[in-house]
């Protein structure tokens, strides 16, 4: 019991550390400050938005006026409230894909970098053969093929994104195998799970996390991309399903750009704060690269 | 207390199989010291490594005993030899540079050693342990929190020593531990170790090819040449009455302040691959008294005199001069 709450007390501190650092950094509090703005519009967006965004609440195609800011969609729906609820299924996406990704590719990074021999060429073979399929193609047909729902997308994002970060675990993880303090680890007496566990993946995980972070504008990037070619779950709201409508609706022709250039714009901030983020958590994470008399 | 009888370690790579280590024969009282000298490639490191049974990949023990208190490691099962490993037996690696996690601060590393082999002690008391460890190597206990970026190398070194003795082992390898030192940081280093091998009652197996290191250092001297021991025993014996060619010209090559100038005679040749090793002797080909019978077999190592001085030459007995 009174181990366990000062281990407690332990990683707050470290916590607490790690946020010392991330601090002295402006790019990652303007890439936080954008994320934390994004993710208050995801939760309050009843709040923030003028009308349900499903609803159709004014003519159709109107352009912007007072009672709809952003104008109305092909269906009378309001742009704006539509923006702000895109972001709910943006998060939610990129979050959860991410994550997919990063389980499956660290685990058989880690894997087959550790044991390697023929069960890691094996795995690797593997992930060379989802890495040589075009990634857009296979999430055309994983995504045609399994239906059209919001779970699926994060699924086919995840499954489909893994490969590279696969194969960029196993090479740092091959790389650490040959470094002396892996072999002091092994000559104190270290088992493989403690020795993966408590020498490699903290090792790996500055690259793992920057990657995970980086991963996530991408999976924003593909749901948007397979909602505008209509393979989205048709009852989501999302910055892809509106850039769709604007697009099949001829928004450009028409000079409707407020239809789809804040959805757009939308999709590159959330992506620029993640990629921000990813930045400076490298250097969080990986002591050598703090400055000095942080 | 160690006792390695015809060990034989092979690596096999690419051209064939190596034979690093061939029929060595070595033993190690308590509280003593061994110098393990040799030129590189000479099977120093993969020796120790071996007693320890940390090969890198493509390294196999194949024949022979080490025995350590009458249990031969050779035969442990993996489970087994991780007890023994740290507890019974603990190395400073070479490159100690980097032997430390860059994630992790020393003296996690160190009470890591202590919190593997013994399960019951709570971290705060093994962290105590890794803090009292620093200090007695002198390093301020202070600086356990440091990671090992922070420190400059022979703190890192001295950290290492520390770690090595975390858990009280018998016998302590120390391969090539001050090789990327300045000579102070060196003799500071070896003070330390001096130091913890009496307060410990430590066996060592010292790895160098610095003979001025080893003679300053240990008790006795075994001499490598192409995975042979060809000559070991006390230091007095081995610098005073050398009794194998390639000991007498190593000893002929280092320069002595006292005695005038002379031109320092190299040994001719290199080393034989050990891939395709001559047969009979290892050094034949560039001893300049070999006969017929070196070419035939591998000369046995033979004590010469009580004192446990052994040779493995024909010519043990040459009085003349071999090297000028």
């Amino acid at each position: 019991m009174e181990s366990s709450r000062r281990r407690i007390r332990l990683q707050i501190h470290d916590l607490l550390n790690l946020w010392r650092v991330f601090r002295a950094n402006p790019m990652g509090l303007i890439g936080l400050a954008m994320l934390a703005f994004f993710v208050a519009i995801a939760i309050f967006c009843p709040v923030f938005s003028p009308y349900d965004p499903r609803d159709t609440v004014g003519e159709f195609l109107a352009p912007a006026s007072p009672a709809h800011i952003l104008g109305t969609d092909q269906l009378g729906r309001d742009i704006l409230s539509r923006v702000l609820y895109g972001t709910r299924i943006s998060l939610l996406v990129g979050i959860t894909a991410a994550a997919i990704s990063v389980f499956i590719g660290t685990s058989i990074g880690l894997v087959s970098g550790y044991f390697g021999k023929a069960f890691g060429e094996v795995l690797m073979r593997f992930t060379d053969m989802f890495l040589v399929m075009p990634q857009l193609a296979l999430m055309i047909i994983l995504a045609a093929l399994l239906g059209r729902s919001l779970f699926i997308i994060m699924v086919v994002v995840g499954v489909t994104s893994w490969p590279w970060m696969a194969r960029i675990i196993r090479s740092e993880v091959l790389s650490l195998k040959q470094r002396p303090f892996v072999e002091r680890a092994i000559s104190i007496g270290c088992s493989d799970f403690y020795l993966i566990r408590k020498h490699i993946l903290p090792n790996v995980m500055p690259l793992i996390t920057a990657n995970a972070i980086l991963t996530i504008p991408w999976a924003i990037v593909s749901e948007s991309t397979l909602s505008f070619i209509g393979l989205g779950d048709p009852t989501a709201i999302s910055w892809g399903s509106i850039l769709s409508g604007a697009f099949s609706n001829s928004a450009i022709i028409l000079g409707l750009w407020y239809w789809f250039i804040p959805a757009g714009l939308a999709i590159v901030l959330l992506s620029m704060s993640f990629a921000l983020i990813g930045h400076v958590m490298d250097e969080v994470l990986n002591p050598r690269l703090r400055k000095r008399g942080v | 207390m160690l006792d390695i009888k015809d060990l034989q370690v092979e690596y096999t790579v690419p051209g064939g199989v190596a034979r690093a280590v061939n029929k060595a024969n070595l033993n190690l009282t308590e509280g003593e010291s061994l110098g393990l000298a040799g030129e590189s490639g000479c099977g120093k490191t993969t020796l120790g490594n071996a007693i320890l049974r940390i090969l890198p990949e493509g390294g196999q023990i194949s024949g022979g005993e080490i025995n350590l208190d009458g249990i031969d490691l050779v035969e442990l099962s993996e489970e087994k030899m991780r007890r023994i490993r740290w507890k019974e037996i603990s190395m400073v690696f070479q490159g100690a540079m980097n032997s430390f996690d860059p994630t992790m601060n020393i003296e996690n590393q160190i009470a890591e050693a202590i919190l593997i082999h013994q399960r019951d002690t709570s971290k705060e008391t093994a962290l105590e342990r890794a803090r009292e460890l620093l200090r007695l190597c002198g390093i301020n206990p202070l600086l356990g929190k440091s990671y090992p970026h922070e420190l400059s190398g022979g703190m890192k070194q001295r950290g290492c020593i520390a770690m090595a003795l975390a858990l009280q082992p018998k016998l302590l390898i120390a391969d090539e531990i001050t090789t990327a030192l300045d000579v102070m940081t060196q003799a500071q280093i070896f003070t330390l170790l001096r130091d913890m091998k009496r307060k410990f009652n430590l066996s060592m197996i010292i790895i160098s090819h610095d003979l001025a290191v080893l003679a300053k250092n240990c008790d006795r001297l075994a001499i490598m040449y192409a995975g042979h021991i060809v000559e070991i025993g006390t230091i007095q014996d081995i610098f005073d009455h050398p009794r194998h060619p390639y000991v007498k010209g190593l000893l002929f090559c280092i320069p002595n302040f006292a005695g005038g100038r002379k031109i320092i005679a190299a040994i001719k040749g290199a080393p034989p691959s050990l891939l395709a090793p001559p047969p009979g002797c290892p050094f034949h080909p560039r001893c300049p008294i070999s006969i017929s019978e070196c070419k035939t077999a591998a000369p046995q190592l033979l004590s010469v005199n009580t004192n446990n001085h052994s040779v493995a030459c024909y010519r043990k007995d040459y009085k003349g001069v071999i090297w000028k």
